[in-house]
């Protein structure tokens, strides 16, 4: 169990979570970032999604990765990914049937969606297989950092609720509270998107050249 | 240690030079200097933008005591105008005034007199029924977005009180919206000329529609027609506009050139009419200058600096493309009620672009006439 | 040679208070006089002297480090003083106690034929020999520059617009022999003719009268007396070319050296500016002190300039004046604080825009002083700038251009043409009080760093 969760095994996830946050360093995944983040609740069923399958990809193309002809390989990993895509896709529909016909095709979309493929090839060919498990995790955590952060804010201004339950009590409302409509339009997601990366760099300090 | 004081530098300078001028002297050549400065640049612009903040406050009474039938009195329209400008005048330079601070301190650089005009810009923008808070929520986002993003004056690419007022127009558009602009205040509703001409449909003539709800030409350029605070009166920004001009504050290059493509635009658009067209295809040029924000826009706004292109070729292509789009917004589009605020910022966008490509051609100008000179000798 | 006239429209006077009374008086020999090497741009000072070490006139003082046939000489005999430097040991000044007694050196007097038959070669070694090479400026850059690359034009200076700036005519007409014999010398340097920049309202017979030159008239505003105005209308630069000037008085300078053999240390040096006490124009040396030009003692609220308000440099009442300088300039301080200044009417206040009552009345001359005259702000775009060079120049994207290190973009946009001088008005009126003039030189400095790498 130690060597499980030693130093290193901690360090990946968290660097996956925080400095190597797929969102706000390396900047991918931004339109499902933007397109399911009106409410709370379909955010959350997304990052399950993508946690499932950036995390189980990882473990699978990890243990055949010296088994995978280089030329081949980028097809190879599709194949794994959409496997995995598909199979989150038929749960959502049989166990959280409204949900996924809010997501429609964005369940699908995660194989496009740059993580999942930029840690396979960054990570889970170079690593073995119980690392680029936890880096996938981490990667997939890190996503849902922002996505559940945009998606709390987007669903609290733009329509007083969280995840369903009325939050701004009708009195303000009475008073001349509005709810913001910017915030339930993509340019509203794309502002929060921009001010959280903004807080997060200004956090671990990073600057590009 | 930095004491609080240090810390608080920027604005320690700020108002110990708007109570005097700094005794600084030059540091190095050239030891004389011009006596204009920023400052003396802004202010020039607050006042010219007085006529407006007066003609406005004057009007926003004067639509709620006409609407309930009481007599319109100076006082009585002054004060109640006043009550509904002057908070928000306040608000906006407090919470505005207060994110200038903010970053400028964080960022250890001087705070910029910009804000005394953008504050104006951004209060005479605002529609009377609006709520404050509301207003709090739109300067902050003009100046955080619009300004301070960028790196602070004389960086932002879009002009912030535009940018403030575009995120309000799309976050709570009832209240821009012509007929509930007055809404708040006593149950006001009249629908403003441009909503009018907005519902008024196909196959009819555009004045006559507006004579039917009762608004006259002059009635308009004056400016005692519902709509945002300081957009109305056309005389009040002409007023405005001279003042910017004989300072040469203003670069009249961009007005000119916004006012010709504006009323080319739309004597185009009412050379197109046919009888199945929309009514608005009818509207003379000279209604379309005094309706809505063109006045305002196109002498403010458009002007600022900033946002603006620097070449003198690329002025003329902005402003010309600007009232064109503006006509095109007006008219065919039924979404948006008024064009100028979004033509503006859609063209602040394409300004450094233009700029590129004037640059570009000076510079090939530049290079075939040394070719040319090394050629002859 | 039928003279070509132009007349420039962009630029703008300034017009001070304190004109140099048009009457040249004679200055006795000053105590001291220094040799200051920052002046000498191109020039990495290596001393030759050493405190106490006696010097005549024309004895070399330093030397180029890394092209040695460039250097710099004392102007007139005496004993070095002291040898002054700054932050990084850099040297400033060699400081000259001037001997009571001065006595002519042995030299060699030519004969106007002797001139004629003088090659290219020999002039250029005799100018190296005597330190008097520095007296020719380079473009681009404005430095000393190496003799062995021959330039594609020679330019003169004889007309000057920068304000209060002395009158050519009244410094040349008393030197015509030597003016033109200066002229001969020069001419062999290169092979196109000499051009002689003059001004449209100069009645100045030596310059009128100049044979084997180009005459060149200039009118409008300054920057008009600017070299870099006369190369952009008269021969503009391409690349790799490069021209050199020289200052009408410096040039009879040179011929009075080749007439006579003697070391040419004097100079008339204009003295100006309305917080001086006498305004005239001194026959001094180079390098003389500005105490010595001044009939009055230091006072605390004014500023003494070596050179014209928009060009010079603060020296300070214990100054000396520069190389190439060809006035001082003596000013108020200023810096008082004025309640909301910024609020007010402004009768008083000289501007260039419209935003002062002051624009709208008559011109008349005026009093400025030193203030800055606002904050330092960020540079915002107006339309200031290219209305007072005269240049062709797209100055707001030629300051972009370099702050972000562009160098292709820059020198596209003419930055080699230029000196930093030919901003000095837009430095003047910037109401962001922008170092224009500051951020060129960096750019010339960075450029020439570039060139050479």
């Amino acid at each position: 169990m130690k060597k499980l969760f030693s130093k290193k095994e901690k360090r990946i996830v968290k660097e996956g979570f925080w400095e190597n946050n797929p969102v706000s360093f390396h900047v991918l995944g931004i339109c499902s970032a933007l397109a399911v983040t009106v409410k709370v609740e379909t955010a959350m069923v997304m990052c399950a999604a993508l946690i499932f399958v950036v995390s189980l990809s990882n473990v699978i193309i990890s243990s055949i990765r010296t088994f995978i002809p280089n030329k081949i390989r980028i097809i190879v990993q599709l194949c794994i990914i959409s496997t995995l895509v598909v199979v989150a896709d038929q749960v959502l529909k049989a166990f959280v049937y409204d949900v996924s016909k809010q997501l429609s095709i964005f369940v699908g979309l995660i194989i496009t969606n740059c993580i999942v493929m930029g840690r396979a090839e960054a990570f889970a060919m170079t690593n073995p297989p119980w690392r680029s498990f936890l880096d996938g995790l981490g990667n997939g955590l890190g996503y849902s950092l922002f996505l559940i952060s945009v998606a709390i804010c987007r669903e609290l201004l733009g329509n007083g609720t969280l995840l369903g339950f009325q939050v701004i009590p009708q009195v303000f409302y009475e008073m001349g509270y509005m709810n913001a409509g910017i915030m339930l339009i993509a340019p509203g997601a794309f502002f929060l998107l921009g001010v959280m990366v903004w807080i997060q760099r200004a956090i671990t300090g990073y600057t590009e050249e | 240690m930095t004491t609080i004081k240090d810390k608080l530098s920027p604005l320690f300078e700020a108002v110990d030079t708007f109570i005097r001028t700094p005794g600084a002297t030059a540091p190095s050549a050239p030891y004389v200097r011009d006596h204009v400065d920023l400052k003396r640049v802004m202010v020039i612009v607050v006042i010219a933008l007085f006529p407006c903040l007066f003609m406005g406050i004057y009007n926003v009474g004067y639509q709620v005591l006409q609407f309930q039938n009481l007599p319109t009195t100076f006082s009585g329209c002054m004060g109640i105008g006043a009550n509904v400008v002057l908070p928000i005048m306040l608000v906006t330079y407090l919470f505005g005034g207060f994110w200038e601070v903010l970053f400028a301190v964080v960022r250890r650089k001087r705070i910029s007199e910009g804000f005394l005009v953008t504050g104006m810009l951004f209060t005479l923008a605002m529609p009377p029924a609006i709520e404050l808070w509301q207003v709090a929520v739109g300067i902050s986002f003009g100046v955080i977005f619009g300004k301070e993003i960028f790196g602070g004056t004389g960086r932002n690419i879009f002009n912030p009180a535009l940018t403030g007022r575009a995120f309000m127009f799309f976050s709570y558009p009832i209240q821009f919206s012509g007929s509930d602009s007055y809404a708040a205040i006593d149950g006001f509703t009249q629908a403003t000329p441009l909503s009018i001409l907005g519902d008024a449909g196909y196959g009819g003539q555009a004045v006559e529609a507006l004579h039917q709800a009762g608004y006259s030409w002059s009635q308009a350029f004056i400016g005692l027609i519902p709509g945002s605070i300081g957009e109305t009166s056309t005389l009040a920004c002409l007023l405005g506009l001279f003042l910017l001009l004989i300072t040469r504050v203003a670069s009249w290059r961009i007005v000119l050139a916004c006012f010709l493509g504006f009323t080319g635009a739309s004597l185009a658009v009412m050379a197109l009419q046919r009888p199945e067209s929309m009514t608005y295809f009818s509207l003379p040029p000279h209604w379309h200058w005094v309706i809505g924000s063109f006045a305002y826009g196109c002498i403010f706004m458009t002007t600022d600096p900033v946002s603006s292109p620097a070449t003198n070729t690329g002025r003329w292509i902005y402003g010309i493309t600007i009232g064109t789009v503006i006509v095109l917004i007006r008219v065919f589009n039924p979404a948006f009620t008024d064009g100028v605020l979004l033509s503006i910022i859609f063209m602040n966008a394409f300004s450094p672009l233009i700029d590129h490509f004037v640059v570009q051609q000076h510079i090939k100008q530049r290079t075939q006439r040394n070719l040319a000179c090394a050629a002859a000798k | 040679m039928m003279p070509g006239t132009f007349h420039i429209k962009k630029g703008r006077d300034i017009p001070l208070k304190g004109a140099a009374e048009k009457k040249i008086i004679d200055l006795p020999l000053p105590r001291t006089v220094a040799v200051q090497p920052p002046d000498f741009k191109g020039i990495r000072p290596r001393l030759c002297v050493r405190e106490g070490d006696i010097v005549e006139a024309g004895t070399i003082v330093f030397r180029d480090k890394d092209n040695p046939v460039l250097q710099v000489a004392a102007p007139v005999a005496g004993t070095v003083q002291a040898i002054q430097r700054g932050p990084k040991r850099v040297l400033e000044a060699v400081i000259i106690n001037v001997a009571q007694k001065q006595h002519a050196r042995k030299g060699k007097k030519a004969s106007k034929t002797a001139l004629d038959r003088l090659t290219s070669d020999e002039v250029i070694h005799l100018l190296l020999k005597t330190g008097l090479w520095p007296l020719i400026r380079q473009r681009p850059f404005s430095c000393v520059p190496p003799p062995n690359k021959k330039p594609k034009n020679i330019f003169i200076k004889a007309m000057n617009t920068e304000p209060l700036a002395p009158d050519m005519d009244l410094i040349l007409d008393e030197k015509q022999s030597e003016f033109y014999a200066g002229l001969k010398v020069l001419a062999k340097l290169c092979d196109n003719t000499l051009h002689v920049c003059l001004s449209t309202a100069s009645q100045s017979k030596a310059l009128l009268e100049a044979e084997d030159v180009v005459l060149s008239k200039f009118s409008g505003p300054h920057p008009a007396g600017n070299v870099s105005t006369h190369i952009h209308h008269l021969a503009p630069l391409g690349k790799g070319e490069t021209a050199w000037y020289v200052d009408a008085q410096d040039v009879a300078r040179i011929g009075s050296f080749f007439l006579t053999g003697q070391f040419p240390h004097e100079k008339v040096i204009a003295v100006t500016g309305e917080q001086a006490s006498k305004c005239y124009y001194a026959r001094t040396t180079v390098g003389a002190p500005m105490k010595a030009l001044l009939e009055q003692e230091d006072a605390l609220d004014v500023r003494y300039l070596s050179g014209n308000v928009l060009t010079g440099q603060d020296v300070g009442y214990e100054g000396y004046v520069h190389f190439y300088d060809t006035q001082v300039t003596v000013l108020p301080l200023g810096g008082e604080r004025e309640l909301l200044g910024w609020l007010r009417w402004g009768k008083n206040k000289f501007t260039f825009s419209k935003t002062f009552a002051s624009a709208f009345d008559a011109p008349k001359k005026v009093s400025l002083d030193t203030a800055l005259q606002g904050g330092l702000r960020a540079i915002v775009q107006n339309n200031v700038y290219d209305h007072l060079v005269p240049l062709d120049i797209m100055v707001y994207f030629l300051i972009r251009a370099i702050l972000v290190r562009d160098w292709e973009e820059a020198e596209a946009l003419g930055l080699l043409e230029c000196d930093p001088e030919d901003f000095a008005l837009c430095s003047f009126a910037c109401p962001s009080k922008t170092d224009v003039v500051g951020i060129i030189r960096q750019g010339l400095e960075d450029l020439s760093r570039e060139h050479a790498a």
